[in-house]
C-alpha cells in the first residue's frame, strides 16, 4: 500500500501540481440489528481504494477507484489532474493556498484492549436478543430494537509535500430502543448512542443488560406523563441530551467552510461570522466550548486528519466569547489563520474531505456542583435526559430541540414525568443563559457517528460531550399539535 | 458481467439460499459556491452484497472490489456469519422467479457530460451572478446507476439509469432564492433558467420584513411540500400500524385528508419514471394509498404480509402526489393573506403518532397580500402535523419531479398547494 501511495506522488510531482494527496483507505464494519427477536441486519462490509486530490493552477480536482493497483492508480492520477484543470476554468480571480503543515512521516492507531472484530457474532447477536427478551417483558412494550456497529479504517496518507502517515481507528458503538403503546398513545425510550474510538471493551463497560428494563419501564411510564403547557422555564440539561445542542449551535456554526459560504446551497451557514471573533459573546461566562481530536476515546481522534494535518486542541469559545473555529487547510488562509486546526474529513475513499466538527465539548465548571445542587436552585422547571426531536435554521440560530425523558422540576426537586415536551431558542440567547455546571465528575464524552453534511452527503464521527448544565429563561412547550 | 458474477457466486455458496446484491455508481460531481468550482470530484464504485441463508439463519458481508478472489472471500464472511447468527422467526426465503417489466431511463448523452463543459457552462453563471453582486452556490451531477439482485431460486432483476441534477442557491445581501432540478435525461435541463428561477427569488426577497409567528394560509411549492411528505411516507408502514405504534393505525377506509389527495407508487408513470423493483428485487406496481383523501392501503413487507393475511406491497422509496393545473402564479391570486414557502430545511418528528414535524423556512418566504407576492419575509419555524396540512389542501397546483437520495435515483412527483391553515411557532433573525 505505502508504495503504491508513494508512486501516485511521484507521478504527480512530475506534472506540474499545486499538491496532491492520496488516501489509500480500508474499512471493515459489522453492523448488527434485532428487532424484537429477529436478526434484522448481520452484516459485515469491506471497502477498499484510493482517492486522489490535486490541486492544479489553483483549482480542485478528485478522482477515486476500488481497484488498488498501479495502472489503475496512474489513471485516477492524470483523471484527478485534467479535473482540477477544469475546476481552474470556473474559479474566477480565486486560488486555493493551503495553509501550511509541518511534513509528518508517523502511525497512529487507537488505543484497544479488545479487538470488537475478534468477538464472535453469536455472542453479540445473543446480547442484543437478551436486551429485547428483557424489553419485551414489561408490560405495553410492543417492539424492541437493539443495534451494534463496529468500525476499523485503515489509511495510508502520502502528500506532494512528504507527508506519509499511517493511520487504524477503531470505534464501537451499542444502543437500543424501547416501543411503548398504551393510553391510546405511542412513545419511546432509549439506551442512548455512546459511540467511543475505542475496542469491545467499551461495549462490555455500557451496562446494556442491566439498563434495560429500566429503558422499557421509562418507556411505559411516558405513555401515563402529562404533556407540558407553553412556558418560560427554567432547564437543567444532561451530558447525553447536551451532547446535540452543541453539536448543533456550537459545533455547526464554528466550521469556518460554511461560515465562509461553501455549504450554502445545503447544509447552510452561519451567524458566527469572523468580525466576530475575540468579541462576540456566544455564551455566559461559564461557557468554555473546547475544541480536542486529542481526546482519549473521542471519534474524531486520529492522530492526522484527511489532509495530513496533525490533531489539536484548542478553545472555540473561552469564558463566553467566540474565539476559534474548526478549519481545513483551505480555508484557514482566509481567514487570517496560519495552520489548519485539522478538521478535514472524508467518509470513504470515494469521498473530498471537508471541515467538520471536531471532538467538541462544554468543560465542566470549576466548583464542585452536583446535577441535584443545579436542580435545588430551580423553582420551577424541567430536567430533559437523553436526545429527541431536534431542528436548527440553516445560520444555526433558531432551534427547537425535544429529549428522550422530561421532569417537572418543583420548588429544588424533580417531580412529575412529563411528556412531549419541547423548548426553542436563539443559539446565543439560549448560551447566556447558561448559569450552572456540574463539575467534571459528571463530565460524559457523548457523540455521533453519522453526523452528515456536504453534497454528496457525507457522514462524520465526533464526540460532544458536557456536564449537566442549568438554563434560565427557556420558552418550553409541547409538542404534539 | 454482473449476471455471471452472481452465477459463480451462487453456485459456490455452501447456503441454502444465496442473494447477490450489485448496487453501480459512476457519477460526475460539481460543486460550486461563491461563484466558483468549489469541489470536482469522480466517483465510480460498485459494491457487491452476499447475503447466505441457512435455514432460517441470515448473514451478509459486502465489498467494493470487482477482483473475483475478493468476491469469493466476501461469499465465504457471508456463509461464516451466516453460520452463527441465531434463527430468524420472521425469516423469509428469497423471492421466486418472476418477470419485471424493464422502464427505459438510460439516456447516453447524460453520461457525455465532460467536467470540462460543466465547468463551462457553469462560469456563464458565475459571471452574471458576480456582475450582479450575488453569490451562487449548488451541485450539478451528472452519472449513471445500475442496481441488480439475483438469486438462488433463479430470480433476477435489473435496472440501469442515467441522472442529472443541478440545485442551486442564490444568495444576496439579505435574501436568497433556491431551485432544483432532477431527469434522467441531460437535454431537459435548462441551467439558465433554474438559475434565472432562483435568482429571481432573490430579487423578490430583499429587504425581507418579519412577519410574526402564527397560522397562516400557505403555498407550499412542490420542494416544500416534498419535504413534508417524506416523513408521512414513512409511517405509511402496516406492521407499524398494527402494532399501534403509527398514525394509521385503524385508519384504513376512513377519509383521512381533503378528497384533493391522492397518493400513489407508480415506477411507470409517465410523469415519474422509477426503478420497477425494491430493494430486495421485488417488482414494484401499482400501489393505490390514498384516493380522494381515503387511506387505501399500507407498504407491507413479505414477512407482515403472510403473517397477517395481505398482498405484499414492496418497499418502493419514490411516491407521487397527483397534481392540478394551476400555476403558482395562478394559486397566488386566490389567497389574500398567507405566505409562500419555496422550501423547507432540518425537518425532524416533534411527535410521530400524529405526524407532527418542526422545521423551518429557507431561500425564498414570501408575504402574499390581495393576491400578489407584497414582499419576502425572513425565515420561520413551524410546528404541524403533515395530516392536518393535507386535510387543510385547498387546491392544487401543478407538479414536479423532486430528487430524492436514495439507494436508487429517482424522485417524487409532487404538485404546489395551497394550504388553508399552516402553524408558523417562532421566528428566527434572518
Amino acid at each position: 500500500m505505502k508504495e503504491l501511495a508513494l508512486y501516485a506522488m511521484e507521478i504527480l510531482k512530475g506534472r506540474g501540481v499545486d499538491y496532491a494527496d492520496i488516501r489509500i483507505t480500508r474499512y471493515n464494519y459489522e453492523s448488527f440489528i434485532v428487532q424484537d427477536l429477529s436478526p434484522k441486519l448481520v452484516n459485515v462490509e469491506e471497502t477498499y481504494g484510493f482517492g486522489i486530490r490535486v490541486l492544479y493552477d489553483g483549482a480542485w480536482g478528485f478522482a477515486s477507484s476500488s481497484r488498488v493497483d498501479k495502472k489503475e492508480i496512474e489513471k485516477i492520477a492524470e483523471r484527478a489532474l485534467d479535473i482540477a484543470k477544469s475546476s481552474s476554468m470556473a474559479r474566477g480571480d480565486f486560488r486555493v493556498k493551503l495553509a501550511s503543515e509541518p511534513v509528518h512521516v508517523d502511525k497512529y492507531l487507537t488505543p484497544i484492549e479488545i479487538d470488537p472484530f475478534s468477538i464472535p457474532v453469536e455472542e453479540k447477536l445473543n446480547l442484543l436478543l437478551k436486551i429485547n427478551e428483557t424489553m419485551l417483558k414489561v408490560k405495553e412494550i410492543v417492539k424492541a430494537i437493539s443495534r451494534m456497529q463496529f468500525r476499523r479504517r485503515e489509511q495510508i496518507f502520502a502528500s506532494t509535500e512528504d507527508s506519509l502517515i499511517e493511520t487504524i481507528i477503531y470505534t464501537s458503538n451499542a444502543s437500543y430502543t424501547a416501543f411503548a403503546v398504551g393510553n391510546n398513545d405511542t412513545q419511546t425510550r432509549s439506551f442512548q448512542d455512546y459511540p467511543l474510538n475505542a475496542g469491545y471493551e467499551h461495549i462490555k463497560k455500557l451496562g446494556l443488560i442491566e439498563n434495560a428494563e429500566r429503558i422499557a419501564e421509562e418507556a411505559r411510564m411516558k405513555l401515563y406523563a402529562e404533556e407540558p403547557d407553553e412556558e418560560v422555564l427554567d432547564l437543567v440539561l444532561d451530558p447525553a441530551h447536551l451532547s446535540l445542542t452543541i453539536h448543533e449551535s456550537v459545533g455547526h456554526p464554528t466550521e469556518l467552510d460554511r461560515v465562509l459560504g461553501y455549504e450554502a446551497n445545503f447544509a447552510g451557514r452561519s451567524f458566527a461570522t469572523p468580525e466576530k471573533l475575540g468579541k462576540f459573546r456566544y455564551g455566559s461566562p461559564l461557557v468554555n466550548f473546547i475544541a480536542d481530536n486529542t481526546l482519549s476515546g473521542g471519534l474524531a481522534t486520529t492522530g492526522y486528519d484527511d489532509e495530513g494535518v496533525e490533531c489539536q486542541k484548542w478553545y472555540i469559545v473561552k469564558e463566553g466569547i467566540l474565539v476559534g473555529y474548526s478549519t481545513t487547510r483551505e480555508v484557514a488562509p482566509l481567514i487570517g489563520e496560519v495552520r489548519s486546526r485539522g478538521s478535514a474529513r472524508a467518509d470513504n475513499f470515494y469521498s473530498f474531505p471537508i471541515n467538520r466538527i471536531p471532538n467538541l465539548y462544554l468543560a465542566p465548571g470549576n466548583e464542585k456542583a452536583t446535577p441535584e445542587e443545579l436542580i435545588q436552585d430551580v423553582k420551577r422547571g424541567i430536567y430533559i435526559e437523553g436526545r429527541g426531536s431536534y431542528s436548527i435554521d440553516q445560520m444555526r440560530l433558531n432551534f427547537q430541540f425535544g429529549g428522550d425523558l422530561f421532569y417537572r422540576i418543583e420548588n429544588g426537586k424533580k417531580t412529575k414525568m412529563l411528556k412531549n415536551v419541547i423548548y426553542q431558542s436563539i443559539t446565543p440567547e439560549f448560551w447566556n443563559s447558561l448559569d450552572g455546571l456540574t463539575d467534571e465528575r459528571f463530565w460524559e464524552p457523548r457523540g455521533f457517528l453519522t453526523c452528515g453534511k456536504g453534497e454528496p452527503i457525507q457522514s462524520a464521527q465526533m464526540t460532544n460531550g458536557a456536564p449537566y448544565a442549568r438554563f434560565r429563561k427557556i420558552r418550553t412547550g409541547r409538542g404534539r399539535r | 458481467m454482473k449476471e455471471v458474477i452472481a452465477e459463480k457466486i451462487i453456485k459456490e455458496s455452501s447456503g441454502d439460499e444465496t442473494v447477490v446484491y450489485f448496487m453501480s455508481y459512476n457519477r460526475h460531481y460539481t460543486r460550486f459556491a461563491e461563484n466558483r468550482i468549489t469541489q470536482n470530484m469522480a466517483r465510480d464504485v460498485t459494491e457487491i452484497n452476499i447475503e447466505v441463508h441457512f435455514g432460517t439463519r441470515k448473514g451478509s458481508a459486502a465489498t467494493t472490489s470487482l477482483n473475483y478472489e475478493d468476491i469469493k472471500n466476501t461469499l465465504k464472511r457471508a456463509e461464516q456469519i451466516a453460520r452463527h447468527s441465531p434463527e430468524d422467526p420472521e425469516y423469509v426465503p428469497p423471492l421466486e422467479p418472476v418477470k419485471i417489466k424493464n422502464i427505459e431511463r438510460f439516456y447516453e448523452e447524460t453520461l457525455n457530460l465532460t467536467p470540462e463543459n460543466k465547468a463551462l457552462s457553469l462560469r456563464k453563471i458565475f459571471s452574471s451572478a458576480s456582475r450582479h453582486g450575488v453569490k451562487v452556490a449548488g451541485l450539478y451531477t451528472n452519472g449513471e446507476r445500475e442496481f441488480a439482485v439475483y438469486n438462488s431460486r433463479g430470480h433476477e432483476a435489473y435496472h440501469k439509469s442515467s441522472e442529472v441534477s443541478f440545485s442551486i442557491t442564490v444568495q444576496g445581501e439579505d435574501s436568497s432564492g433556491y431551485t432544483a432540478f432532477f431527469d434522467e435525461n441531460i437535454e431537459r435541463l435548462d441551467l439558465e433558467k433554474e438559475y434565472e428561477g432562483a435568482f429571481k427569488k432573490q430579487e423578490l426577497g430583499k429587504n425581507p420584513k418579519e412577519v410574526e409567528p402564527g397560522i397562516y394560509k400557505v403555498i407550499l411549492e412542490p420542494v416544500a411540500l416534498s419535504n413534508l411528505l417524506l416523513f408521512l411516507y414513512m409511517q405509511m408502514d402496516a406492521r407499524a400500524a398494527d402494532e399501534g405504534r403509527s398514525f394509521f393505525s385503524g385508519k384504513i377506509g376512513k377519509k383521512i385528508f381533503n378528497e384533493l389527495v391522492n397518493l400513489y407508487i407508480d415506477p411507470y408513470s409517465k410523469v415519474n419514471p422509477a426503478i420497477p423493483f425494491d430493494g430486495e428485487g421485488f417488482p414494484l406496481g401499482y400501489i393505490n394509498l390514498i384516493d380522494r383523501g381515503v387511506a387505501k392501503s399500507l407498504i407491507c413487507d413479505r414477512y407482515w404480509a403472510k403473517k397477517t393475511g395481505r398482498k405484499p406491497t414492496g418497499r418502493p422509496f419514490f411516491f407521487n402526489m397527483d397534481d392540478g393545473q394551476m400555476d403558482v402564479e395562478d394559486l397566488i391570486k386566490e389567497v389574500d393573506r398567507g405566505i409562500l414557502v419555496t422550501r423547507f430545511w432540518y425537518i425532524r418528528y416533534v411527535d410521530q403518532k400524529s405526524i407532527t414535524v418542526t422545521g423551518m423556512t429557507r431561500d425564498g418566504t414570501f408575504m402574499i397580500e390581495d393576491g400578489k407576492i407584497a414582499y419576502g419575509t425572513k425565515n420561520m419555524r413551524f410546528n404541524e402535523s403533515v395530516v392536518n396540512v393535507l386535510k387543510n389542501v385547498l387546491k392544487l397546483g401543478k407538479g414536479k419531479r423532486v430528487g430524492v437520495e436514495y439507494w436508487g435515483s429517482g424522485a417524487n412527483y409532487i404538485p404546489t398547494a395551497l394550504v388553508s391553515e399552516f402553524n408558523f411557532s417562532s421566528k428566527t433573525k434572518f
